[in-house]
């Protein structure tokens, strides 16, 4: 098992962009986050977190879809690679098996 | 394609922003920005300007792959390796560049430890910052005696006040032997209320309260009685018992209030009752913590008339005359200087070692500006030798360094090499202690020297010397581009002109030290030259004469005057660039007195003749006249003053106390040169007024009637010890301070001119490399190895010409700054300013020729030939 190296928001970043499959660029994920998690982030941080993802290889960016709100300015859209779903994988993996085990005592405390 | 948004904000940030991220921002921006259509302009602004500003990152920024901060530790044991190599390469170099800047650490280091020293005096006083000094006027000595206990009942935000009398010589017996003991105090028992100390035996309240107690310091104690607590002990003193009541702690070094022993003060009327105009002791008052000094002051004129009137009535004045005399002549009655400032605003308060603030401040900026020097020695060093940097630097940015990369690489460099010149600084700085305390006239130790505060004060000069030696080569060398680096096409001569700029501070710094040394020679040459007015070649002093005693006084002189070679014997108040003068209040007896306070001597009419003073009018006293007594001999700067034809003129000191003068003399120095000509006055001695010297003139074998004036004092007295000493080096001696001035400057200078050679000779051999081919060259079109000289001297001269012309004025200025404060003064002529620069030049020119003769004498074929 390989080890991730993920911050918790680009984790985050990251299952969104798989979540929109290929629809994702800045305000959109911006918006989706805040539609699936209640959770008001700004754009720049989006941004930046599309960035690195791609630099670190679990993004693919392509161009398209200028429309006139933009001013005629071009998206710049991220798919998820298949890198990226390996490391969506594992994390995933990861944080089951954890979770197993864990004692039940500890998750369901008794009550008294 | 509209943009409904301001186009300013976008513009900024097209401005900022890397072109490959700003399409899709902008678009992003915009998007967010339609939406909050709803809002009003003002704040969908600052809403899209506070998302924009998000984008204010490294990412983002244009140009700035280069400094995107990514070391690690990996890399610092690169640039280590790196170094270590340079270092090894250019042996020489690197050993011209740390021995430079370990010169500088070693100054900064000394002078760092000294001028903590001087601005730490006091400091450990518990009480510090609310113990005031009593001065007279503005600034004088000596308060009545009554003033401390007075202020103490009449202002409740005075707390507690103690008088303090010094004692310079002490002489009793300790187990059958004779001791002298100096530096003592005489202090009112509240001295440890106002001056806490540390208590090895016996406790403040009964140290000092019964008659005739001591308080011993611990190394005193030590000393005399090993081993034992001498609580208890009886010891004869001055022809008195004391018991020794207590023994406390040493008083640290860095106090203006010294003390090996303190006695109490003596019950008698002096004391006790005094006279307000009679100014006898020094008086220290603690204020309660939150007084103002000020408002205190204040109170002051309210304070003299109450008390001072009657005193001064009975000495016939006026206590409005008083007063506003007072203020004319010192600007204030009394004034409240905090103690801490006595050391180096007040030196002359100080029963310690007195300090100077204007030395003080100096000494800082010269030490700033020799590690200047030394950095720039190596800025300049560095960039020259860059040349040989270039294959180095090229070949890594082709391997995809980044510049800031680079710039450390320099940064570690500079960072070794100014690690290096801390330690060999700091180890020279211990070897070299001894020789800076004499010149200082302090006792620094190693601790004093490895203190905290030094060492964290050297390790930040460490570090900012690192960066600005860095910072330089650092952006410059990191910036050459590559295409040249490798092709080895010289681009990296660059800013000739900045190391030209470097070259000329240096030699300006030098020459404005050198300029200072010769100034201060000269002129303590000079007051060492002057006539002082008398003669003290052979006079021999005698001090101590009213241990004697009144009987035994008359007998010593007739044994003094029996020895052969003995010309004439005086008693005398003072001795000449010595001790004893004071000036005491003479009015003139006419309609409208007026007031003198000349300098003081009683003396006999010996006098004259033993110093060989000129008179130019009147007479000398007659020893059998008894109206001679109350005559007085004036000189002539007082006579002047007086006005007119002073013979037979009267000057009183009160009813009752009437004098006539004899005559006038030529004034004659009784005390350092550097002061303007006093107005002087001698009377005829009166026995109580602390006639306590012998002023002898000798004839022939000097030394050996010494030693029978000494045998003739211990044949009248056998139990204090004999003082005496020959007066003709008295003048010379009064000038060590000066001396030391002058021996300060002269060392720096030698240190700057030490860095600014050792900058130049590299600079001179950067730029013989660089016109290596020129000059192979000029010599294949007829060129000889003079014209060669020549030419490269010419440049060089230049620049330090330039650099003298500056340093020059500035020296000129401080000189003449320095020279204000003395009477007799030499003039700062042109071919005194001329000597550094000449010295200097000749420097330059030959360090110059001999390497660009080595240059010049060689064969230019091999610079031609292509490699």
């Amino acid at each position: 098992m390989e080890r991730v190296q993920l911050g918790e928001f680009e984790e985050l970043v990251l299952l969104i962009c798989a979540i929109m499959n290929g629809e994702s660029y800045g305000v959109s994920v911006m918006d989706e986050i805040k539609e699936q998690t209640d959770r008001k982030v700004n754009i720049s941080a989006v941004h930046t977190a599309l960035d690195r993802l791609e630099k670190k290889g679990f993004l693919n960016s392509s161009i398209g879809g200028a429309t006139q709100e933009r001013g005629g300015r071009s998206k710049r859209y991220f798919h998820v690679t298949n890198l990226g779903i390996q490391a969506i994988e594992i994390n995933r993996q990861v944080r089951n098996e954890l979770y197993d085990k864990i004692p039940t005592a500890v998750l369901k405390p008794s009550k008294l | 394609m509209e943009i409904k948004a301001p186009k300013w904000m976008f513009r900024l940030l097209r401005w900022f922003c890397k072109p490959e991220y700003a399409d899709f921002i902008e678009g992003d921006l915009l998007e967010l920005y339609d939406r909050s259509e709803a809002d009003n302009k003002n704040f969908r602004n600052i809403k899209l300007a506070y998302n924009m500003s998000g984008f204010l990152r490294w990412r983002y920024l244009k140009n700035t792959e280069d400094f995107y901060p990514q070391s690690s530790i990996g890399m610092i044991k690169n640039y280590f390796k790196v170094t270590v190599r340079n270092i090894s390469k250019n042996k020489l170099f690197t050993s011209i560049n740390a021995f430079g800047l370990s010169l500088a650490m070693l100054c900064c280091l000394l002078i760092t430890t000294f001028v903590r020293w001087e601005f730490s005096y006091d400091q450990h006083l518990a009480n510090a910052d609310h113990t005031y000094y009593v001065a007279n006027g503005s600034s004088g000595r000596w308060t009545p005696p009554l003033m401390g206990s007075t202020l103490v009942r009449d202002y409740p935000e005075v707390e507690q006040a103690v008088r303090i009398a010094a004692i310079t010589s002490f002489v009793g017996e300790i187990d059958n032997n004779m001791v002298s003991i100096d530096q003592g105090l005489m202090a009112d028992s509240t001295f440890f209320e106002v001056f806490p100390q540390e208590f090895i035996y016996g406790t403040p309240n009964t140290a000092l309260t019964a008659p005739n107690t001591m308080v011993l310091t611990q190394s005193l104690a030590e000393n005399y009685f090993p081993g034992e607590n001498p609580l208890g002990k009886t010891l004869v003193f001055e022809d008195e018992k004391f018991e020794v009541k207590a023994v406390v702690a040493d008083p640290p070094g860095n106090t203006s209030l010294p003390f090996k022993f303190i006695i109490d003060l003596p019950r008698i009327p002096e004391v006790t009752q005094g006279n307000w105009t009679g100014n006898m002791f020094f008086t220290y008052v603690k204020l309660s913590q939150n007084a103002d000094p000020a408002t205190l002051e204040g109170k002051f004129p309210d304070f003299v008339y109450r008390y001072f009137t009657s005193d001064v009535e009975s000495f016939g004045g006026n206590i409005d005359d008083y007063v506003s005399d007072r203020y004319a002549s010192s600007g204030a009655l009394f004034s409240l200087i905090p103690i801490r400032n006595i050391h180096l605003d007040y030196p002359h308060l100080s029963l310690g070692k007195a300090g100077k603030l204007s030395n003080v401040i100096v000494i800082s900026i010269i030490a700033l500006l020799i590690l200047l020097v030394a950095s720039i020695n190596y800025v300049n060093m560095t960039t020259a030798r860059a040349g040989n940097r270039l294959k180095e630097v090229g070949v890594r940015k082709v391997l995809g360094s980044l510049r800031s990369q680079l710039a450390n690489q320099f940064f570690m460099e500079s960072s070794l090499l100014t690690a290096i010149a801390l330690v060999v600084g700091l180890i020279g700085a211990i070897l070299l202690l001894p020789f800076f305390n004499e010149l200082t006239q302090r006792s620094f130790e190693i601790s004093d020297l490895l203190s905290l505060q030094s060492l964290l004060i050297l390790f930040g000069l460490g570090v900012v010397t690192a960066l600005f030696s860095g910072v330089y080569p650092a952006v410059y060398i990191s910036s050459i581009k590559v295409i040249n680096a490798l092709k080895g096409s010289g681009g990296v001569s660059g800013s000739f002109s900045l190391r030209k700029v470097l070259v000329v501070f240096q030699f300006a710094v030098t020459v404005f030290l050198l300029a200072m040394t010769v100034i201060v020679f000269f002129q303590v040459n000079h007051m060492k030259s002057i006539d002082p007015g008398i003669n003290t070649s052979k006079t021999y002093a005698v001090k101590n004469a009213n241990t004697l005693g009144i009987e035994r006084i008359n007998s010593f002189k007739d044994e003094l005057m029996s020895i052969s070679g003995v010309e004439s014997v005086s008693r005398s108040s003072m001795i000449p660039a010595v001790s004893g003068l004071s000036d005491w209040t003479y009015r003139t007896v006419e309609d409208v007195p007026r007031r003198f306070g000349p300098m003081h001597v009683m003396t006999d009419e010996h006098f004259v003749d033993v110093l060989d003073i000129e008179l130019i009018e009147g007479r000398n006293f007659r020893s059998a006249s008894a109206s001679d007594s109350t005559g007085v001999l004036i000189n002539e700067t007082f006579a002047k003053m007086i006005g007119g034809d002073v013979l037979g003129k009267k000057l009183t000191r009160g009813p009752g106390h009437n004098f006539t003068i004899l005559g006038v003399f030529k004034d004659f120095h009784a005390t350092s040169v550097k002061r303007a000509m006093n107005p002087m006055i001698i009377r005829y001695l009166e026995e109580g007024y602390g006639i306590d010297n012998f002023l002898i003139k000798m004839e022939g074998n000097v030394p050996a009637l010494a030693r029978d004036v000494e045998k003739a004092w211990y044949s009248i007295k056998d139990d204090y010890p004999f003082e005496g000493i020959f007066i003709d080096q008295s003048f010379e001696n009064l000038y060590q301070a000066e001396n030391r001035f002058g021996r300060m400057f002269s060392i720096f200078s030698i240190v700057t001119i030490v860095i600014s050679i050792l900058g130049l000779v590299s600079l001179v051999s950067f730029v013989l490399e660089k016109k290596y081919k020129e000059i192979a060259i000029r010599k294949v079109l007829g060129a000889d190895t003079t014209n060669i000289t020549k030419l490269i001297n010419r440049d060089f001269l230049k620049l330090v010409l330039f650099g003298s012309l500056i340093g020059v004025p500035i020296s000129f200025y401080y000189g003449m700054t320095w020279l204000e404060e003395f009477a007799e003064r030499i003039e700062l002529g042109w071919m005194l300013l001329a000597g550094p620069i000449f010295v200097v030049l000749l420097l330059t020119l030959i360090l110059v020729t001999v390497q660009t003769i080595k240059v010049a004498a060689s064969n230019p074929v091999d610079a031609l030939k292509q490699e």
